[in-house]
């Protein structure tokens, strides 16, 4: 059977296909997340600044960073890794292939966890930061002590969701040559002539890995604490 | 658990339906022989957009198969006294769709090697070729003469081609850096000329079209030979294993196109590639 010579002459590649899946997907959340934490906040300052220079810059920041999410959500992942693998080599960005996938990977998740941080800190009660400049706090300490911890808290199913889509969106970043799980069901199809089975057996991979991530991800919130939401998908 | 054991069956069932497949047989009696290709393998076969005297209409669509593979076509469909219709499709795919019978034949350019030897049957070669290594002009591998020239190179084949396999041989032999396999030539050209990847080796057809179509690329012909298998050197027409009649009915059409017609017909199909940029 097809099924068995697959597996016999390729479970090796498999195991490494999984691998580099896995190591992207969680690499880019992690990342994407903390670029989103950052852009997250700047996007949700709402006062005005003092001075005329201050009042640019926040502008200015919260327009690019609008520009940064319209543009990497409005495009294809398999677009954006060619453009940073192969077309950002001509301005001298001479990295590997790997590297320019995380580096995809990050920067996608990074804008659309932007907009979740961003909705993360508007869910947060006024009260809780006027509570903790009571206590003394600056503005620095009461967003990062105070209303980020709750704003993640509550936004947990859409970071977590993010992840299992990476797990599944990896699956084009074999135009720049890396081996992740899909490149190795097309090579094990094309070796034995038998894309269907190949690629069931991807589809069995990728089911294991997002079935028992989702799974990880709801007692990490059973942890917290946080109360099982409606997860609406972000793609 | 309930849910989950309608999905183990739902599973089930699909990996049985694919292990007993049924293989349809060719009928001589509907009068057309149905051909499948990628019209993307210059020179082997390619898309146009106008009619010619020699290009062919590409079933379901405006546009018009050129190339080799099509002259080989037509003169099969010719000998055999059928309709010739053309269908586009993946290379992936072509396979696939020969064993499910939405055609009748592979005439793609496509190798007989032994791991498809398992899933179709092939006839007599139709072309025969010798392998050479694609760079860029300016690059410094221009008088390379042996593998060991390659050392330090980053190489890259197509996927689920003899390239990925030869890529791996000048890796193996001649120190150049392996790459994962890219899916089309196009895209290999595209990362050659963003300067990932310093050489590629194709069929030496396919290699002179490139050259014609992207000026900055040239070809050399190595000293050293690499180790093909005589089935991965040649190409050959794919049947159905269940198609003994039409195979032997093939291999008598393709009997009587002589090599020197072989021959004129690869230099016209180089010389009408289309042309790049």
């Amino acid at each position: 059977m097809v099924y068995i010579r697959i597996l016999e002459n390729f479970w090796e590649a498999f195991l490494l296909g999984i691998g580099y899946t896995l190591l992207l997907s969680l690499v880019g959340t992690v990342v994407g997340l903390v670029i989103a934490l950052v852009l997250g906040v700047v996007r949700s300052i709402k006062t005005t600044p003092q001075t005329k220079l201050s009042r640019f810059l926040l502008k200015g920041g919260q327009a690019l960073i609008q520009l940064y999410v319209t543009v990497i959500r409005g495009t294809p992942m398999m677009v954006q890794a060619m453009i940073f693998y192969y077309v950002f080599r001509r301005i001298g960005l001479l990295w590997t292939p790997l590297e320019a996938g995380l580096f995809t990977v990050s920067v996608n998740t990074g804008a659309y966890l932007t907009e979740v941080v961003k909705n993360g800190i508007e869910s947060v009660p006024k009260g809780q930061e006027e509570a903790a400049k009571s206590l003394g706090m600056n503005r620095f300490k009461a967003m990062s002590l105070v209303i980020l911890p709750q704003a993640i808290k509550t936004q947990m199913a859409s970071i977590g969701n993010e992840f299992i889509i990476n797990i599944k969106d990896t699956s084009v970043l074999n135009v720049i040559m890396i081996s992740e799980l899909y490149y190795v069901a097309e090579d094990a199809a094309m070796r034995y002539s038998s894309f269907l089975e190949a690629m069931l057996i991807a589809a069995v991979i990728y089911l294991f890995l997002t079935y028992t991530t989702s799974k990880v991800l709801k007692i990490f919130e059973n942890k917290l604490g946080v109360k099982a939401l409606e997860i609406v998908s972000s793609n | 658990m309930k849910k989950g054991f309608i999905l183990l069956v739902l599973f089930v069932s699909v990996f049985l339906f694919s292990a007993c497949q049924q293989e349809v047989e060719f009928d001589f009696n509907k009068g057309e022989l149905v051909v499948g290709l990628e019209c993307a393998y210059a020179p082997f076969n390619w898309t146009e957009d106008d009619s010619t005297a020699s290009n062919h209409p590409i079933f379901e669509t405006n546009t018009f198969a050129e190339g080799y593979d099509i002259q080989i076509a037509k003169l099969v469909a010719e000998e055999l006294e059928l309709t010739l219709i053309i269908k586009k499709m993946e290379w992936g795919a072509l396979i696939e769709n020969l064993k499910e019978g939405s055609i009748d034949l592979i005439i793609a350019g496509m190798s007989p090697t032994a791991d498809r030897k398992l899933s179709i049957d092939f006839t007599n070669p139709y072309y025969e070729s010798t392998h050479v290594v694609l760079i860029k002009e300016d690059s410094s591998y221009v008088n390379a003469k042996t593998f060991a020239d390659f050392s330090g190179a980053n190489v890259v084949g197509q996927q689920g081609t003899v390239y990925d396999d030869l890529a791996k041989q000048l890796s193996e032999k001649g120190g150049a850096i392996y790459q994962n396999a890219l899916d089309t030539v196009p895209l290999i050209i595209f990362a050659m000329q963003s300067g990932a990847i310093d050489a590629t080796i194709l069929e030496e057809p396919v290699a002179i079209s490139t050259v014609a179509q992207h000026s900055e690329f040239t070809y050399v012909t190595l000293e050293t030979t690499f180790e093909i298998a005589e089935e991965d050197r040649v190409v050959s027409i794919g049947v159905r294993k269940v198609d003994t009649a039409l195979r032997d009915a093939v291999n008598n059409a393709l009997a009587k196109i002589t090599n020197e017609m072989r021959t004129t017909l690869m230099n016209q199909a180089i010389d009408h590639s289309p042309e790049g940029e």
